[in-house]
């Protein structure tokens, strides 16, 4: 038996079944198991989005809270455009447009390739989610916006969301990452509460740019645009900075704040 | 190997040859996902069934596999396996899987498993192999189970999510919820199994200390 099985021909064969059974084995359980971890993950994010808003708690019921208080929009990056209506007519709802696999997959219609790249996310969306959080079900009036914020760490692309208050479009009202690839312990610290408590308050913006940055200083707590960063990840706070750079910036979602603001001032002057 | 009883050896791993705190193999994932019961729970179950059918597959083509190769088939089995565990881990308890993160992907890497496949499933059947791969991860549950048990009631008072010790008659802990207290935890149950089993307390072949006291 000794040397039929040491054979050049045995060693083949064995590697090559055993590599078809184990893919196969593989493919299925990710293939049979891919419709309930799509429900997870749209569950899972819906979670991240109400947290970033400040409205989860425990025991709270996801998908009865956002469907009561969020109001998912897409808008057109380029010209800070509505275009929720177009989206429900080519996608047959809002949440069948998945803005980031389109990009992802280098979807030629609908996303395209950045130049100037300061999160390394290579293609950009045109058209990206806006989660306007609502006072309640009926009482339409926004206090709270959440926006979709994607961007390279250390080892991976960390996705989250950030919610600006209404009141200003400057006041972060929290801040979550739904799925990174981060070291535990270093670049992980970014799921940890304590550290996403410290962005509660902060301001975004100084003379019409991103001016949050993840510092060192012992003063961080005075300071409205600085955050204590995470010690032994430099990398990924480097990457939380560039993200909110770029999607608070031109190329993202600066267009449609400033749509936001203009509409708020024009309606606080017709009251006036 | 031969011979063993089916008792033995499911039970023997569990207290007489216990692989964390015998043969002190897959510490690090007990270092780090302790913190809480539900997460321990879900590891250990993880652990039992990739260990189990780990062996059973290593020792169903036991007499087929090449020297060359042996090491490697052994790794894509259990690689293989972790990944069903993984997919269903994301599809049933997508909380959980985000919580254990790496570590659930680093059941490949853990001693244990790896060392149960060419230790004892390339030279025993099927059934004993399935049997000796539940035993070790009976044994490696049990210290998870204990250590988290001590860590999530200590560090925050609660047990599987619920408040146990209310923080008006109890300040938890925060040490215990870092990884050395898990380290601590382990040599206290190592100490404990040693004097109840004197066999496992080790001859002090160093000339260093006094030979161990009786």
């Amino acid at each position: 038996m000794a040397s039929n099985k040491n054979s050049i021909a045995n060693t083949l064969t064995v590697a090559i079944v055993l590599c078809l059974v184990c893919a196969t084995v593989v493919c299925s359980a990710a293939v049979g198991l891919r419709t309930l971890q799509t429900k997870n993950k749209l569950l899972d994010r819906q979670a991240n989005i109400l947290a970033a808003a400040g409205l989860m708690e425990d025991g709270t019921n996801v998908a009865e809270t956002f469907e009561k208080r969020i109001e998912d929009h897409v808008i057109d990056l380029d010209t800070g455009d509505d275009v929720t209506d177009k989206v429900i007519e080519e996608f047959g709802s809002v949440a069948n447009y998945d803005s980031i696999e389109l990009a992802e997959s280098n979807n030629e219609e609908y996303s395209e390739p950045l130049v100037e790249d300061p999160a390394t996310i290579k293609r950009r969306e045109n058209w990206a989610h806006v989660y306007i959080v609502k006072t309640s079900a009926e009482n339409v009036k926004p206090i709270m916006y959440v926006f979709p914020i994607r961007g390279k760490g250390l080892w991976s692309i960390l996705k989250g969301f950030i919610a600006l208050d209404a009141k200003d479009m400057d006041t972060i009202n929290g801040i979550t990452y739904y799925a990174h690839q981060e070291t535990p312990g270093l670049g992980g610290e970014v799921d940890n509460p304590i550290w996403k408590s410290h962005w509660v308050g902060k301001k975004l913006f100084q003379d019409g740019s991103v001016a949050i940055r993840l510092v060192k200083s012992p003063d961080w707590k005075d300071n409205p645009h600085e955050v204590d960063a995470l010690s032994g990840a430099t990398i990924t706070c480097r990457g939380v900075e560039r993200m909110l750079d770029f999607w608070m910036g031109n190329q993202g979602f600066e267009k449609y704040i400033d749509k936001i603001k203009t509409e708020d001032a024009s309606a606080q002057a017709s009251i006036n | 190997m031969a011979g063993n009883k089916t008792k033995d050896v499911l039970f023997n791993p569990i207290i007489h040859n216990n692989p964390i705190a015998l043969q002190v193999l897959g510490i690090c994932s007990a270092l780090a996902v302790t913190t809480r019961l539900d997460k321990s729970l879900t590891m250990c179950l993880a652990v039992i069934f990739v260990c189990a059918m780990a062996n059973a597959s290593v020792a169903l083509i036991r007499d087929r596999i090449p020297n060359s190769i042996r090491i490697i088939v052994q790794m894509t089995i259990i690689a293989s396996l972790v990944i069903v565990v993984d997919q269903v881990l994301q599809a049933v308890a997508y909380g959980l899987s985000k919580e254990l993160s790496v570590f659930v992907g680093l059941i490949i890497t853990n001693c244990i498993i790896m060392g149960r496949a060419e230790g004892f499933a390339m030279q025993n059947t099927v059934k004993d192999s399935f049997i000796d791969g539940i035993g070790n991860g009976l044994g490696y549950s049990m210290i998870l189970l204990v250590v988290g048990f001590f860590r999530e009631l200590f560090g925050s008072g609660k047990l599987f999510g619920i408040t146990v010790l209310p923080e008006s008659i109890y300040q938890p802990n925060g040490l215990m919820l870092l990884p050395p207290s898990a380290f601590f935890i382990i040599g206290f149950i190592i100490w404990a199994i040693r004097a109840y089993d004197r066999d496992q307390v080790e001859n002090d072949d160093s000339g260093i200390g006094h030979s161990h006291a009786h």
